[in-house]
Order: structure tokens, then sequence, then C-alpha cells
């Protein structure tokens, strides 16, 4: 997995001064979270279906070895295969002797994480297979050569115009003078050449949303029908997914679908979600003749050793990133890691180790606020902060920060101390504000007050006005 | 490589984490094992109405939320009517490509130019039966089979699907368990789709268009009586 999460304080910086990203980050709050407000509205049994959604996850991660084996075995009896590969090397050497065993040069793609985890699209191109993104924004940041921004939409970050530029760049057989300033116009056009390559495709590979054990089935949830098409037309179909996807049952997977979508875009349910199980059958009329699922772990048995084993029970619905302060002042890519947002802070030190990955457990304000949204109430906060425990203690981050902790400390057990250095620095606070009741600058803290004043303190703490007896 | 030996090497993994946390391999069994014997008890949504009709109206509501559209008929032989009626008012023409299955296949279509087989590239118009449904979302289940090709349901720009009354469940849960009888110990079929509306997208500044790859039009047609003459 790439990771850029060591320059996050740059990245962020730089997502702040973006008028058109801060564009794009406005218009995702309308459209997700408005829209999860509105659906959750409409649903009384949201609560309890969260809270049933939690148990099967929960359940599933406390017996997940049961449930492999079982979607393993259910899986092979429909006539699948089942790949186990315990690292994104192991998984992309074992996809790409699938895909040459089948001659393939060209594979279309549903949208996966998985993929992006493992950068499957580099890894073919580099071995002569043509990979091509059938989701829309997947296939924009192809493209583009870019990383998602968001793990349900990922090219959120664009503009229509940027799109209409890459198209441009890209799809040179095209009139130039074409108009492209209407999405709809850059729908048609992906439309029409991504047809001619679900129609072309010798391999088609998605991810999947679920795994389910009772049946040996995988699940993709999609409103375009991209992952379908990739999976009907070609010979092939290979499900990739990491070892925790999986669910016992087709009932426990209709719960899990009730909060799925509408933590995610706000829809009651997507357009499409299919079920797909073992190859083409002997009568049917159309389907691929194999059908194989690669069983990633890349790292999960050791998430599930540690103290943080609960975010295996994420189900990618992104509303933690839709909710996150954070995420909504930087985006996806200041985060540096495939997976963003609060989930994607967790996720990404637990995959890829905390040393590259310390200033993500920092990037969130620990509002809570994507607990409160998550749709398997995962303990994100909590979670965050065993992290930031964890790096202290490892010496990340260092420096001024520690020292600064360190003297708060001492004061904080020292309460003559702590009243005394409150009290001096409220006088001086007040009387440097005390024309105004409002202060423009404070010296040494210029990056907060750049975008906010500092309410001038009244001059006395609460302390002090307690023991001289001001109480009402 | 993927090998016995990977496969060993995560269980055994998933196995110490677990066991740390104090869960025995006995233990793991047994909870999996009385978890399927007794699964917990399903969340049931207040939401459609018990009665057919009202269901099949909660139904319609729901498919017409994400920009489906409905028609009721009494019966299977009023379906070319319908159908006619429906691409009249959008202006449509052109070949019908249908599920080479009952009733389809038992119905005389003329004027309408149908043809059975599986999807092809440039099928414009797509007709096919729903196996079920479920009224909590309108909800379309579609089964692959022997005369059912999944293609069909994605392909076209215009996707028609009739849905026997009988064959409407309240829930998603109603609705497997129909398939479930259908298809008896050829359950589950190599593909189920679920289908809420037509396909879209909002990939490109939230704006949510139709049809990006699949139908820009899904109309749906219930059946009312029980599903025959």
């Amino acid at each position: 997995m790439t990771l850029l999460a060591r320059n996050f304080s740059a990245n962020a910086r730089a997502a702040l001064g973006d008028t058109q990203l801060q564009e794009a980050l406005q218009r995702l709050r309308g459209g997700f979270v408005e829209g999860r407000r509105r659906v959750v509205a409409k649903l009384p049994e949201f609560d309890a279906l969260r809270d049933r959604a939690a148990e099967i996850r929960s359940h599933t991660i406390a017996h997940l070895d049961q449930y492999l084996v079982q979607f393993e075995e259910r899986a092979r009896l429909a006539g699948g295969q089942v790949h186990w590969c315990r690292d994104a090397d192991d998984a992309r050497a074992t996809i790409l002797e699938i895909c040459q065993a089948a001659g393939a040069r060209l594979v279309t793609k549903g949208k996966s994480m998985i993929g992006e985890e493992i950068a499957l699209n580099n890894y073919l191109e580099a071995n002569g297979i043509e990979p091509v993104e059938t989701d829309l924004g997947e296939y924009i940041i192809q493209l583009r050569r870019e990383m998602p921004s968001h793990i349900i939409a990922p090219a959120t970050h664009l503009s229509k115009e940027q799109v209409a530029d890459s198209f441009r760049r890209h799809h040179r057989n095209l009139d130039p003078a074409r108009p492209l300033d209407e999405p709809a116009a850059l729908l048609a056009e992906a439309r029409t050449l991504l047809r001619q390559k679900f129609l072309a495709a010798d391999v088609g590979i998605t991810g999947a949303n679920f795994l389910i054990a009772e049946t040996g089935t995988s699940v993709i949830v999609t409103n375009e029908g991209n992952g379908d098409l990739s999976q009907i037309l070609p010979r092939v179909h290979i499900v990739i997914a990491s070892l925790e996807k999986v669910v016992p049952s087709l009932d426990d997977a209709a719960t899990l679908l009730r909060v799925l979508a509408r933590s995610a875009t706000g829809q009651e349910i997507s357009a499409y979600t299919t079920f797909s199980t073992g190859p083409k059958r002997g009568a049917d009329m159309d389907g691929p003749d194999a059908y194989h699922v690669i069983l990633l772990d890349n790292g999960r048995t050791g998430i599930l050793a540690g103290e943080n084993s609960e975010i295996l029970g994420c189900i990618r619905c992104g509303a933690c990133l839709n909710h996150c302060p954070v995420y909504g002042a930087i985006g996806g890519h200041a985060y540096g890691s495939v997976y963003p947002g609060p989930m994607g802070s967790v996720l990404t030190p637990a995959l890829t180790g905390l040393s590259g990955a310390h200033h993500l457990p920092q990037a969130s304000s620990l509002c809570g606020m994507c607990e409160e949204v998550c749709p398997v109430r995962l303990p994100l906060p909590k979670m965050l902060r065993n992290l930031r425990f964890e790096a202290a203690e490892t010496g990340a981050p260092g420096g001024l920060a520690r020292i600064l902790v360190r003297l708060w400390a001492f004061a904080a057990r020292r309460p003559w101390l702590y009243r005394f250095g409150t009290g001096m620095a409220l006088a001086w606070l007040a009387a440097l504000g005390r024309k105004k009741g409002y202060l423009r600058s404070l010296p040494g803290l210029g990056a907060w007050t750049r975008s906010r004043d500092f309410p001038a303190p009244e001059g006395r703490s609460f302390m002090h006005q307690w023991k001289t007896g001001r109480r009402s | 490589m993927s090998d016995l030996s990977s496969r060993a090497h995560i269980l055994d993994g998933i196995g110490a984490a677990l066991e740390a946390r104090g869960s025995s391999p006995g233990e793991r069994q047994a909870g999996v094992a009385s978890r399927l014997a007794a699964p917990p008890p399903p969340i049931i949504l207040d939401r459609a109405p018990a009665d057919r009709a009202g269901r099949a109206e909660y139904f319609c509501a729901r498919a017409e939320e994400t920009s489906a559209t409905t028609d009721r008929i009494d019966a299977f032989q009023d379906l070319p009517g319908a159908i006619a009626a429906y691409l009249g008012r959008r202006n449509r023409t052109g070949p019908i490509k249908a599920q080479p299955r009952a009733p389809f296949t038992d119905l005389n279509w003329a004027p309408l130019e149908v043809a059975f087989g599986p999807g092809e590239d440039g099928d414009g118009i797509g007709l096919v039966l729903a196996d079920g449904a479920a009224a909590e979302t309108g909800t379309l289940f579609l089964m692959s089979g022997r005369s059912a090709p999944t293609a069909l349901n994605f392909l076209p720009e215009t996707l028609i699907a009739v849905l026997p009354l009988a064959d409407l469940a309240g829930d998603y849960e109603g609705a497997w368990a129909l398939l479930r009888d259908t298809s008896g110990n050829q359950f589950p079929p190599r593909t189920v789709n679920w289908i809420t509306g037509p396909s879209r997208s909002a990939d490109i500044e939230q704006r949510v268009l139709m049809g990006v790859h699949g139908p820009r039009d899904l109309h749906i047609i219930l059946v009312d009586g029980d599903g025959g003459s």
C-alpha cells in the first residue's frame, strides 16, 4: 500500500488553500450527509438495525476462522475456487496467474478498495495486461493516475471541468471540439467507451461488500451496474476480498444492507445488489466459466491480535468520512493513504505500522461524530486514542509536543502551580484583549489565530471566583 | 503463492489471535452452531402493509422514489397492450429482447417485435420476469438460469420487469424465502440480482444521473390476480 501519510501536515495545509477542493467538499456534505439524515428519519428501526449489525460483525470476527472455512467449503461446492493470500505480493501473483492461464489481455474491474490496497492496476500493467476501472469515479481517477479521495466516491474531489479535461486528454480519437460542459455528456461518453471494454474483456475483477458463509456467495453493491457487467460478460470472474468481509447468512447480509446504503449515500438501498455463487451452471444462458475468490490477509490477522480489532467490523460505508470535520476540511488525499478519514486513520497504521502513519490518529478532534454515525457502532475515537498512546510510547510524535505535554502534566499534578500559572496567563490575556473583548493574534499561536479570534478572558479563573464567593 | 501453507498460516494466525482473547476452537465451533440453530429473530420493519393491495401500493411508491415507473395489469394477457402503451408514451420503438420463458413465450405480441435470447450489446428494450420482490424498498429479485440471462438485466437502455403480485414479499427475508421455495435444491443460483431503480451515478459533482452502464429506464409492471389467466 502506498503511504504518503508522513506528509500529512503539508498535505493538509495545501488542501485548506485549494478553493476547488473546498467546493467539492461542500457538495459532499450537502449530498451524503443530508441524504443520510433524510433516510434515517424515515426508518424508526434504524438504531435497532445498527445494534443488530454491530452484533453480526462482532460475532463474525470472534468466530472468523469458522466462518471463513465454511465460506470456502460452500464456494467450492458451487464450483468456485478459493485462494488464501497472506499479503499483497501473494494476492497479485495469484491474480496474475489466473489471468495468464485465461490468456487475458484486457481486464475490467468493479470498484474495489482491496484492489487499491494491493495496487493491482500497476502490477497488471507491468505484466502486459490492461486493467480498466469501470466505476465512473474510479475510471476518472485511473485516467488521472490518482488515488481515490473517498472510499465510496473516489473522484469526489474533482470538478466536472477537471473530468472533461481528463476525457479530452485521454479519449484522443473523439472530436476535440465536442461539448463536455455537462455531467450528462461526460457520462454518455464514458458509457459508450466502457461498454466496448466490458464486451471485449477476458477477465472481470470485482471486490466484495460481503462474503456469505452459509452459501459460499460473494456480494457486490453498486449504483451503476458496472460491477455486474464486469462479472457477467468475461469468461473468468475474480473476487478480491479481505478476510473480514465474511458474514454468517443471507439474512445477516440483509440486515447489513439495510444500514449500508443509508449510511453511505443516503439511499434506502443501492440500485444493484448482486449475490454471486460459483461460475455459471450447466444450462445457464450466460455468466463466467470460472469463479475465483481471493481471500486476502495483508495484516488482518495482526489487527485481530491487537487492541483495535474492532476495526475489522467496518463495512466501508464512508459515513465517518462524510461526517468528520477533519475530512470535511482537508479531503481524502491529504491523509496520504488508500483509506482516509476516521476509519482510515485506524486501519492504515494497523496495516502498515505506526511509524510512517503516526500523524493519522492525531488527525481527529475526537469529537465523536464518527462513532455517532457508524452503522456498526465502531468505537473509532477509542481506537484513535489507543493509537495515540501507542505513538507516545514509541516516541512519536517527538520534540516540542512531548515537552509541552510534560510541562502541562508537571503543573497539573501541583494544583498551586497550576492555579498560579492559569491565573497569570488569564490576567495577561485579559490585559491584552481589554479593549475589544477578543484577541486578533496570540504570541506563539499565530497558526491558531490566523483563521479565528480568541475571546479575551474576564481576567479571573473559575477557581478564583468560587473561592471569593461569587457563585451565581 | 496461495497454496495450502498460506491457508494454514492464515487460519493459525486467526486461531492464535482468538485464543489469546480467551476463546478456544471448541467454543468457537459451539458459538457458530448455536447461532445457526437459533439465529437472532429478525428485526421486523413497520413499513409495508401486510395485505396484498397495500403492499403493492407501498412497493410502487418506493420504486418510484428511485425513478422507476410502475403500472398495474390484471393478467399476463394484458402485457403486450400495457408494454405497447408504455413505449408509445416514451416514443420508443424497436425490437424487444425477452427472456425465453413463460409467460413471455406464450403471448401473442403482434404488432410488437419480440425476440427471445440472452442480452446483447445494442438491445434497446429488455423484458424480464422478476422471481420475487421486497416492498420495503421497491426492490426486484431476479435469479439467473436456463431461461434467465443475467446480462439482459443490464445491457438494454430500457428494462421492463414483470412482477406477479403473488411474488411480492414485504421484506428482504420474505423475498429470500420465496426464492428458496421456487428453486429448491438449486438455491442459490449463480446470480441473484436485487434491482432498485435504474442505473445511476453521482460520481461527477454529486449530481445524480441515470443510465451509467445499465438501463436508463426501469419500468415495472405488476400483475394482479394469481399471476395467471
